[in-house]
């Protein structure tokens, strides 16, 4: 399941060389997650796994704010964030790449370039007045930076492909400028090349000093890119890992207690699991 | 799977797309000019001077609320209260120039009126959650209700030697008033649609709340303003309205909600949201109010052009439904 060649896909992981905490997260509890703990350094990749179900999509709405916490507290550079919302998430520097691309991340029918300004609108205004040409020379940045493929940026998203289209609502997220970014599921649906693009792009991030939370169900790829790794299982935190990372040990962590004690007793069965 | 690896984006598809727009959008000028140069042709009445300045000073109203109901269409939302609304504007306007109030305190406080169940509206689907139409249609009755007891149920006229009438019937470079008033709100409407970012927001919120939610635009605002919009235009509807039947009338404007929906659909306002130009709403107005006025030179029973207007609204949603659904297979 984890050969070599799926190894070569994916680009060398900077040392993380800040001690500074941006993304602190003490006993988070919400409707399905129960006391998530974890620190998130600068220029650090904190990835997040688990099987589908585990809760780790409540852990990137909570973090936005899409999610209300019943207790626990979340500090975004050392501040304590009291009410969260999409918009107060982004003026904090926290940036979410949703999970469901075409429910969440876009507004299907409109236009690259309306799609990645929705975020920044209200800061690219002269006198109230929407800045056109700095607003354009934004998104064509961001459409060069990331290779969006595309003819025009006026043609909806729609008519992109599933990892263009991807690129799209990073490119939105980025032009917030975010310290922090949560992807949830970031290649979920898209092809190889895009893949690879979107892994080099998440390295990049991080030797930009930003902090990248990696919530995927893709063993190979949280593996491959977290400089440490919690595994969610049925809600509950069961493991903060470091590397050198065992996919059987992630297994073991992520299957639900009964399920996993029965799988770490059955030892070699193990890399059978269901892929994600 | 069978996605190609990152390919440049089909260009067919987009040709595609963009070919059935350009169809769409001749097809509206195909039908306007059928509207106009048939009748004209073969019927004397209808190229007659005397029709076309009833005709112009007959569409600002509805030019003027198809542009304010399209602000909600915009966030998929609905106003039922357009019409109710321009009733209780003109006994309002009315009842106030009767109680001596200047021509000028008289309209701020009709087009506060209409502001404010506008406010109201929006904040019954903003705070409350309930369903723009229901919030709507609420205020359609109590507007309506307003109206009546305000007016005790009877037309109240306006005070001789007001200037009022004068906005129905007046001209300025010889152009009617309304039309001048119309396009006034044309320009600031579409300028705020386009280079505001409430503007930008409001098609953000129509194509997909959630997706809008998630990029830190406040849904909230954007409906609180589409609604607060359509309100206030439905009152200053209401005041070239009081204005043409040179009264206050309780029990008229019933069927404008009907006729500011056909209107904004037929020029291209997806009842889904997310898609649409104040030109094309006035578009829309002023194809359907051509073929009000067909049906009214060839002497056709007033009633049946409601039933015209109840078949445009069925078969521009049906329009409706199925290019939008072509675009989200896409």
């Amino acid at each position: 399941m984890v050969g070599r060649k799926t190894e070569q896909r994916f680009p060398d992981l900077p040392s993380v060389d800040s001690s500074e905490v941006i993304l602190s997260v003490h006993g988070l509890v919400t409707a399905t997650l129960e006391d998530v703990s974890f620190d998130l350094r600068k220029g650090e990749i904190l990835g997040c796994t688990g099987l589908a179900g585990c809760g780790h999509d409540a852990l990137a709405r909570a973090l936005i704010g899409l999610e209300p916490v019943l207790s626990g507290e979340i500090f975004v550079q050392g501040r304590k964030v009291e009410r969260r919302s999409p918009r107060t998430s982004q003026a904090l520097g926290l940036g979410l790449v949703p999970e469901d691309r075409k429910g969440q991340g876009l507004v299907i029918g409109a236009s690259i370039a309306d799609n990645a300004s929705y975020s920044v609108l209200a800061r690219y205004t002269k006198f109230g007045v929407v800045n056109a040409r700095s607003l354009m020379d934004l998104v064509r940045r961001y459409h060069k930076s990331l290779q969006i493929r595309s003819a025009t940026l006026d043609q909806p998203a729609s008519t992109l492909s599933g990892g263009n289209q991807q690129k799209v609502v990073l490119a939105r997220v980025m032009s917030t400028d975010p310290e922090i970014l949560v992807l949830d599921e970031p290649t979920r649906g898209i092809d190889v090349g895009a893949k690879a693009e979107i892994y080099q792009l998440i390295v990049d991030l991080v030797r930009e000093k930003r902090a990248v939370l990696l919530i995927s169900s893709e063993m190979a790829e949280v593996m491959a890119l977290s400089h440490r790794l919690i595994v969610l299982s049925e809600g509950r935190q069961t493991a903060t890992l470091a590397p050198p990372y065992s996919d059987t040990e992630i297994l073991a962590k992520a299957l639900p207690a009964s399920e996993g004690a029965m799988t770490a007793a059955a030892g070699a069965s193990v890399g059978k699991a269901p892929s994600p | 799977m069978s996605q190609t690896r990152d390919a440049a984006p089909s260009t067919s598809l987009w040709a595609g797309l963009a070919s059935t727009d350009w169809i769409v959008g001749q097809a509206r000028w195909i039908a306007l000019a059928i509207a106009v140069v048939v009748p004209g042709i073969l019927n004397p009445n209808f190229r007659s001077y005397d029709n076309l300045q009833g005709f112009l000073q007959s569409i600002g109203i509805l030019l003027i609320l198809a542009m304010g109901q399209s602000f909600v269409l915009l966030i998929a939302g609905i106003d039922l209260s357009v019409g109710a609304v321009v009733a209780m504007g003109s006994v309002i306007l009315a009842a106030l120039l009767q109680a001596g109030w200047p021509l000028w305190g008289a309209v701020t406080a009709t087009l506060a009126s209409g502001l404010g169940v506008g406010i109201l509206n929006g904040a019954g689907v903003m705070i409350l959650k309930i369903p723009s139409f229901i919030v709507t249609f609420a205020f359609m009755g109590i507007c309506f209700a307003t109206g009546l007891m305000i007016s005790g149920g009877n037309r109240i006229g306006l005070p001789s030697g007001s200037l009022l009438p004068q906005l129905a019937s007046g001209q300025l470079w010889g152009a009617p008033l309304q039309i001048i008033l119309a396009l006034a709100l044309l320009v600031a409407g579409t300028f705020a649609l386009r280079h505001l970012p409430i503007g930008r927001h409001l098609y953000a919120v129509g194509g997909n709340p959630e997706a809008a939610r998630l990029s830190g635009v406040s849904v909230g605002r954007a409906t609180l303003v589409a609604f607060a919009l359509s309100g206030f235009f439905a009152s200053i509807a209401g005041v070239v309205y009081a204005a043409r039947i040179v009264s206050g009338n309780p029990i008229g404007g019933g069927n404008l909600n009907l006729q500011s929906i056909a209107a904004a659909v037929i020029g291209g306002i997806s009842l889904f949201g997310g898609r649409g130009t104040l030109l094309g709403a006035c578009f829309g107005a002023i194809l359907y109010s051509l073929i009000e006025n067909v049906l009214n030179i060839y002497n056709v029973n007033p009633n049946i052009t409601e039933i015209v207007a109840g078949a445009i609204v069925l078969l521009a949603g049906l329009v409706n439904v199925l290019t939008d659904s072509k675009r989200s297979i896409a």
